[in-house]
Protein backbone atom coordinates (compact mmCIF):
# COMPACT_ATOMS: atom_id res chain seq x y z
CA UNK A 1 0.00 0.00 0.00
CA UNK A 2 1.04 3.55 -0.25
CA UNK A 3 0.35 6.10 1.34
CA UNK A 4 0.86 10.51 1.04
CA UNK A 5 3.63 12.18 3.40
CA UNK A 6 2.89 15.74 4.27
CA UNK A 7 5.85 17.36 6.45
CA UNK A 8 5.92 20.70 8.17
CA UNK A 9 8.78 22.92 8.85
CA UNK A 10 11.84 21.45 10.34
CA UNK A 11 10.55 18.14 9.69
CA UNK A 12 10.80 19.04 6.13
CA UNK A 13 14.56 17.68 6.38
CA UNK A 14 13.03 13.89 6.13
CA UNK A 15 11.24 15.02 2.76
CA UNK A 16 11.60 11.89 0.62
CA UNK A 17 12.27 12.41 -3.02
CA UNK A 18 8.81 11.76 -3.67
CA UNK A 19 5.72 12.93 -1.44
CA UNK A 20 4.12 8.97 -1.30
CA UNK A 21 5.62 6.26 0.32
CA UNK A 22 4.91 2.23 -0.01
CA UNK A 23 4.72 0.08 3.03
CA UNK A 24 3.81 -3.06 3.75
CA UNK A 25 -0.12 -3.79 4.57
CA UNK A 26 -0.96 -2.97 8.40
CA UNK A 27 1.97 -0.18 9.05
CA UNK A 28 1.01 1.90 12.10
CA UNK A 29 2.42 5.44 12.01
CA UNK A 30 5.58 4.70 14.38
CA UNK A 31 6.15 2.12 12.10
CA UNK A 32 6.21 5.15 8.85
CA UNK A 33 8.00 7.43 11.39
CA UNK A 34 11.25 4.46 11.85
CA UNK A 35 10.83 3.79 8.01
CA UNK A 36 11.66 7.25 6.93
CA UNK A 37 14.20 7.84 10.17
CA UNK A 38 12.04 10.30 12.23
CA UNK A 39 12.43 10.01 15.85
CA UNK A 40 9.75 10.38 17.25
CA UNK A 41 10.05 13.09 19.72
CA UNK A 42 10.68 15.39 16.67
CA UNK A 43 6.66 15.14 15.56
CA UNK A 44 4.86 16.31 18.01
CA UNK A 45 1.37 15.80 16.15
CA UNK A 46 -0.03 13.37 13.68
CA UNK A 47 -2.57 13.64 11.16
CA UNK A 48 -4.01 10.84 9.50
CA UNK A 49 -6.52 12.84 6.30
CA UNK A 50 -6.91 15.90 8.74
CA UNK A 51 -7.61 14.18 11.79
CA UNK A 52 -5.47 13.74 14.96
CA UNK A 53 -4.01 10.16 15.14
CA UNK A 54 -2.21 8.49 17.93
CA UNK A 55 1.53 6.69 16.97
CA UNK A 56 -0.38 2.75 17.06
CA UNK A 57 -2.69 3.93 14.58
CA UNK A 58 -2.57 1.54 11.31
CA UNK A 59 -2.71 3.47 8.19
CA UNK A 60 -4.52 2.24 4.81
CA UNK A 61 -3.97 2.50 1.87
CA UNK A 62 -4.45 6.01 -0.15
CA UNK A 63 -4.19 8.13 2.95
CA UNK A 64 -2.35 11.30 3.75
CA UNK A 65 -0.46 11.67 7.07
CA UNK A 66 0.89 14.77 8.11
CA UNK A 67 3.75 15.38 10.84
CA UNK A 68 4.31 18.46 12.69
CA UNK A 69 7.25 19.19 15.07
CA UNK A 70 6.86 20.70 18.97
CA UNK A 71 6.96 24.36 18.80
CA UNK A 72 7.42 26.26 22.29
CA UNK A 73 9.10 29.48 22.19
CA UNK A 74 7.85 32.55 23.59
CA UNK B 1 -20.02 59.75 48.30
CA UNK B 2 -22.86 57.57 47.71
CA UNK B 3 -21.80 55.03 45.35
CA UNK B 4 -23.81 55.66 42.23
CA UNK B 5 -24.91 53.02 39.73
CA UNK B 6 -24.12 52.82 35.97
CA UNK B 7 -27.61 54.18 35.16
CA UNK B 8 -26.89 57.28 37.29
CA UNK B 9 -23.03 57.53 35.95
CA UNK B 10 -24.80 57.70 32.58
CA UNK B 11 -26.56 60.28 33.06
CA UNK B 12 -24.31 62.39 34.86
CA UNK B 13 -22.00 61.52 32.09
CA UNK B 14 -24.38 62.37 29.09
CA UNK B 15 -24.61 66.38 30.78
CA UNK B 16 -21.09 66.59 31.48
CA UNK B 17 -20.41 65.62 27.50
CA UNK B 18 -23.10 68.56 26.86
CA UNK B 19 -21.57 70.64 28.79
CA UNK B 20 -18.18 70.29 27.14
CA UNK B 21 -19.02 69.09 24.09
CA UNK B 22 -16.81 66.22 24.16
CA UNK B 23 -16.58 62.77 24.72
CA UNK B 24 -13.05 62.56 26.08
CA UNK B 25 -13.42 65.61 28.05
CA UNK B 26 -16.49 64.69 29.01
CA UNK B 27 -15.20 61.26 30.77
CA UNK B 28 -12.19 63.17 32.39
CA UNK B 29 -14.86 64.76 34.11
CA UNK B 30 -16.78 61.85 35.52
CA UNK B 31 -13.49 60.48 36.34
CA UNK B 32 -12.87 63.47 38.31
CA UNK B 33 -16.23 63.86 39.82
CA UNK B 34 -16.94 60.56 40.50
CA UNK B 35 -13.71 59.23 41.40
CA UNK B 36 -13.99 55.86 39.25
CA UNK B 37 -11.51 54.22 36.72
CA UNK B 38 -11.80 55.88 33.23
CA UNK B 39 -12.10 52.61 31.64
CA UNK B 40 -14.99 52.59 33.16
CA UNK B 41 -16.18 56.05 32.24
CA UNK B 42 -14.98 55.18 28.32
CA UNK B 43 -17.32 52.14 28.87
CA UNK B 44 -20.24 53.91 29.74
CA UNK B 45 -20.04 56.73 27.15
CA UNK B 46 -20.06 53.49 25.27
CA UNK B 47 -22.99 52.26 26.27
CA UNK B 48 -24.52 56.22 25.49
CA UNK B 49 -22.91 55.29 21.42
CA UNK B 50 -20.13 57.88 21.96
CA UNK B 51 -17.08 55.68 20.85
CA UNK B 52 -14.04 57.98 22.46
CA UNK B 53 -11.86 59.00 19.92
CA UNK B 54 -8.87 56.24 20.70
CA UNK B 55 -11.06 53.67 19.40
CA UNK B 56 -12.52 55.51 16.63
CA UNK B 57 -10.83 52.73 14.43
CA UNK B 58 -11.73 49.99 16.00
CA UNK B 59 -15.69 50.94 15.96
CA UNK B 60 -16.05 49.20 12.58
CA UNK B 61 -14.72 46.05 13.44
CA UNK B 62 -16.05 46.08 17.53
CA UNK B 63 -18.31 48.38 17.46
CA UNK B 64 -19.69 50.16 20.65
CA UNK B 65 -20.63 46.61 22.44
CA UNK B 66 -17.83 45.31 21.64
CA UNK B 67 -15.55 48.21 22.80
CA UNK B 68 -17.69 48.34 26.21
CA UNK B 69 -17.48 44.65 27.05
CA UNK B 70 -13.86 44.98 26.28
CA UNK B 71 -13.10 47.74 28.90
CA UNK B 72 -15.37 45.86 31.07
CA UNK B 73 -12.56 42.38 30.93
CA UNK B 74 -9.86 41.22 32.37
CA UNK B 75 -7.48 39.15 30.88
CA UNK B 76 -3.89 37.67 31.83
CA UNK B 77 -0.94 37.93 29.69
CA UNK B 78 1.11 35.19 30.86
CA UNK B 79 4.68 36.00 29.84
CA UNK B 80 5.61 39.32 28.31
CA UNK B 81 8.61 38.46 26.10
CA UNK B 82 8.55 37.95 22.47
CA UNK B 83 4.88 36.70 21.95
CA UNK B 84 3.78 38.64 25.41
CA UNK B 85 5.24 42.38 24.05
CA UNK B 86 2.89 42.30 20.95
CA UNK B 87 0.48 40.93 22.89
CA UNK B 88 0.40 43.35 25.69
CA UNK B 89 0.82 46.19 23.21
CA UNK B 90 -2.74 45.18 21.15
CA UNK B 91 -4.59 44.34 24.06
CA UNK B 92 -3.66 47.59 25.41
CA UNK B 93 -4.58 49.49 21.62
CA UNK B 94 -8.11 46.97 21.65
CA UNK B 95 -9.30 48.13 25.15
CA UNK B 96 -9.07 45.55 27.51
CA UNK B 97 -9.97 47.15 30.40
CA UNK B 98 -7.67 45.00 33.08
CA UNK B 99 -4.57 43.78 32.10
CA UNK B 100 -2.36 41.16 34.37
CA UNK B 101 1.53 40.47 33.23
CA UNK B 102 3.49 38.16 34.54
CA UNK B 103 6.77 37.59 34.29
CA UNK B 104 10.18 36.56 36.13
CA UNK B 105 12.47 37.97 34.08
CA UNK B 106 14.53 41.17 33.33
CA UNK B 107 15.22 42.18 29.94
CA UNK B 108 18.90 41.44 28.39
CA UNK B 109 20.15 41.62 24.95
CA UNK B 110 19.50 38.45 23.51
CA UNK B 111 16.05 40.14 23.84
CA UNK B 112 16.56 43.08 21.22
CA UNK B 113 16.24 41.29 18.26
CA UNK B 114 12.31 40.18 18.80
CA UNK B 115 11.07 41.40 21.84
CA UNK B 116 8.80 44.99 21.40
CA UNK B 117 9.38 45.76 25.00
CA UNK B 118 13.31 45.27 24.98
CA UNK B 119 15.52 48.59 23.71
CA UNK B 120 18.83 49.60 25.07
CA UNK B 121 17.28 51.39 27.90
CA UNK B 122 15.34 48.54 29.47
CA UNK B 123 18.54 46.15 29.34
CA UNK B 124 18.42 45.13 33.10
CA UNK B 125 15.10 46.05 33.90
CA UNK B 126 12.29 43.82 35.02
CA UNK B 127 9.87 43.00 31.83
CA UNK B 128 6.83 43.65 34.34
CA UNK B 129 7.86 47.14 35.12
CA UNK B 130 8.66 48.06 31.45
CA UNK B 131 5.79 46.51 30.06
CA UNK B 132 3.70 49.20 32.73
CA UNK B 133 5.30 52.05 31.63
CA UNK B 134 4.40 50.81 28.10
CA UNK B 135 1.16 50.38 29.14
CA UNK B 136 0.41 53.90 31.03
CA UNK B 137 2.00 55.24 27.70
CA UNK B 138 -0.28 53.84 25.14
CA UNK B 139 -3.78 53.76 27.08
CA UNK B 140 -4.16 55.73 30.26
CA UNK B 141 -7.49 53.92 30.83
CA UNK B 142 -5.73 49.97 30.77
CA UNK B 143 -5.28 48.71 34.56
CA UNK B 144 -2.32 47.02 34.75
CA UNK B 145 -0.72 44.48 37.64
CA UNK B 146 1.93 43.34 37.18
CA UNK B 147 3.41 40.15 38.94
CA UNK B 148 7.20 39.93 39.22
CA UNK B 149 7.24 36.33 39.20
CA UNK B 150 6.60 32.58 37.44
CA UNK B 151 3.54 31.52 36.81
CA UNK B 152 3.44 28.55 39.38
CA UNK B 153 3.92 31.13 42.12
CA UNK B 154 0.60 32.52 41.46
CA UNK B 155 -2.44 31.84 43.46
CA UNK B 156 -6.43 31.30 42.05
CA UNK B 157 -6.46 34.53 44.36
CA UNK B 158 -4.37 36.16 41.29
CA UNK B 159 -6.63 34.89 38.36
CA UNK B 160 -9.86 36.72 39.85
CA UNK B 161 -12.25 37.95 37.47
CA UNK B 162 -9.96 36.72 34.57
CA UNK B 163 -11.50 36.10 31.72
CA UNK B 164 -8.69 35.11 29.42
CA UNK B 165 -5.74 34.04 29.30
CA UNK B 166 -2.60 34.63 27.72
CA UNK B 167 0.30 31.73 26.90
CA UNK B 168 3.00 33.79 26.10
CA UNK B 169 5.47 31.30 28.07
CA UNK B 170 8.46 29.37 26.41
CA UNK B 171 8.80 26.82 29.04
CA UNK B 172 6.50 23.61 28.01
CA UNK B 173 5.76 23.01 32.15
CA UNK B 174 4.73 26.05 32.79
CA UNK B 175 2.60 25.78 29.47
CA UNK B 176 0.78 22.91 31.30
CA UNK B 177 0.92 24.70 34.64
CA UNK B 178 -1.03 27.28 32.89
CA UNK B 179 -3.52 24.80 31.61
CA UNK B 180 -4.22 23.14 34.36
CA UNK B 181 -4.75 26.98 35.87
CA UNK B 182 -7.53 27.71 33.68
CA UNK B 183 -8.85 24.14 33.52
CA UNK B 184 -9.57 24.52 37.42
CA UNK B 185 -10.95 28.02 37.16
CA UNK B 186 -12.59 27.53 33.79
CA UNK B 187 -10.60 30.19 32.13
CA UNK B 188 -10.01 29.51 28.55
CA UNK B 189 -6.42 30.15 27.24
CA UNK B 190 -5.10 31.30 24.29
CA UNK B 191 -2.09 29.33 23.39
CA UNK B 192 0.80 30.66 21.32
CA UNK B 193 4.32 29.28 20.72
CA UNK B 194 7.02 30.07 18.12
CA UNK B 195 10.17 28.54 16.93
CA UNK B 196 12.46 29.56 13.60
CA UNK B 197 9.78 30.37 10.89
CA UNK B 198 7.35 29.03 12.73
CA UNK B 199 4.18 29.16 15.06
CA UNK B 200 1.44 27.91 16.38
CA UNK B 201 -1.68 29.27 18.08
CA UNK B 202 -4.82 27.23 19.65
CA UNK B 203 -7.67 28.23 22.22
CA UNK B 204 -7.22 25.99 24.94
CA UNK B 205 -11.21 25.36 26.33
CA UNK B 206 -11.05 24.66 29.68
CA UNK B 207 -11.09 20.23 30.27
CA UNK B 208 -9.96 19.61 26.54
CA UNK B 209 -6.38 18.96 27.60
CA UNK B 210 -4.93 20.31 24.63
CA UNK B 211 -1.59 20.94 25.21
CA UNK B 212 -1.59 17.71 27.03
CA UNK B 213 -2.40 16.30 23.57
CA UNK B 214 0.13 18.72 21.50
CA UNK B 215 3.20 17.93 23.82
CA UNK B 216 2.88 14.97 25.69
CA UNK B 217 5.82 14.16 27.43
CA UNK B 218 8.35 16.71 25.53
CA UNK B 219 10.44 19.29 27.62
CA UNK B 220 11.10 21.27 24.51
CA UNK B 221 10.42 22.66 20.84
CA UNK B 222 12.34 23.43 17.64
CA UNK B 223 12.85 27.09 18.73
CA UNK B 224 15.86 25.20 20.95
CA UNK B 225 17.42 25.01 17.60
CA UNK B 226 16.22 27.38 15.02
CA UNK B 227 16.26 30.54 17.56
CA UNK B 228 13.14 33.00 17.47
CA UNK B 229 14.08 35.82 14.68
CA UNK B 230 11.92 39.12 14.59
CA UNK B 231 8.88 38.67 12.45
CA UNK B 232 7.01 35.45 14.06
CA UNK B 233 6.50 36.63 17.59
CA UNK B 234 4.72 39.81 15.95
CA UNK B 235 3.05 37.80 13.32
CA UNK B 236 1.87 34.50 15.95
CA UNK B 237 0.89 37.38 18.75
CA UNK B 238 -1.17 38.96 16.18
CA UNK B 239 -3.30 35.55 15.79
CA UNK B 240 -3.47 35.36 19.60
CA UNK B 241 -4.92 38.34 19.94
CA UNK B 242 -7.19 37.93 17.20
CA UNK B 243 -8.63 34.74 18.83
CA UNK B 244 -8.95 36.12 22.01
CA UNK B 245 -10.89 39.17 20.77
CA UNK B 246 -13.68 36.39 19.16
CA UNK B 247 -13.21 34.53 22.24
CA UNK B 248 -14.43 37.54 24.67
CA UNK B 249 -16.57 38.37 22.00
CA UNK B 250 -18.10 35.71 21.42
CA UNK B 251 -17.27 35.23 17.90
CA UNK B 252 -15.92 31.51 17.58
CA UNK B 253 -16.82 27.97 17.55
CA UNK B 254 -15.97 26.02 20.34
CA UNK B 255 -13.65 23.53 18.98
CA UNK B 256 -10.04 21.97 19.70
CA UNK B 257 -8.30 22.93 16.73
CA UNK B 258 -4.67 24.92 16.23
CA UNK B 259 -3.18 27.29 13.41
CA UNK B 260 -0.10 26.03 12.15
CA UNK B 261 1.95 28.74 10.55
CA UNK B 262 4.74 28.41 8.37
CA UNK B 263 6.44 31.91 7.37
CA UNK B 264 9.31 30.16 4.86
CA UNK B 265 6.29 28.48 3.15
CA UNK B 266 3.27 31.24 3.82
CA UNK B 267 1.08 28.49 4.59
CA UNK B 268 -1.61 28.49 7.70
CA UNK B 269 -2.55 24.91 8.57
CA UNK B 270 -5.63 24.07 10.66
CA UNK B 271 -5.12 21.10 12.81
CA UNK B 272 -8.57 19.00 14.29
CA UNK B 273 -8.04 17.56 17.10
Amino acid sequence: MEVEIRLFASLQRYRLERDRIHLEEGTTVAGLLEKMGIPPTEAAIVLVNGRHAQNEQRLNDGEQVAFFPPIAGG
Amino acid sequence: MAERNDEQLSRLLKQFIDRTGEVSQGIDALVADQAIPKRIAESLACDLNFLPQRYARNQGTLGCEGQRQLLRTKVLVAGLGGLGGYVLEQLCRCGIGVVVGVDADHFDETNLNRQLLADLNSIGISKTEVARRRVTEINDAVEFYPFACKVEDLTGRDYEDVALIFDCLDLIPSKLHLQDMGERLQIPLIHGAIGGWYGQVAVVWPASQLLTTIYGARTEGIERELGNPPFTPAFVASLMVSEGIKVLLQKNRKEDSMLFVDLLTNQLERVNF
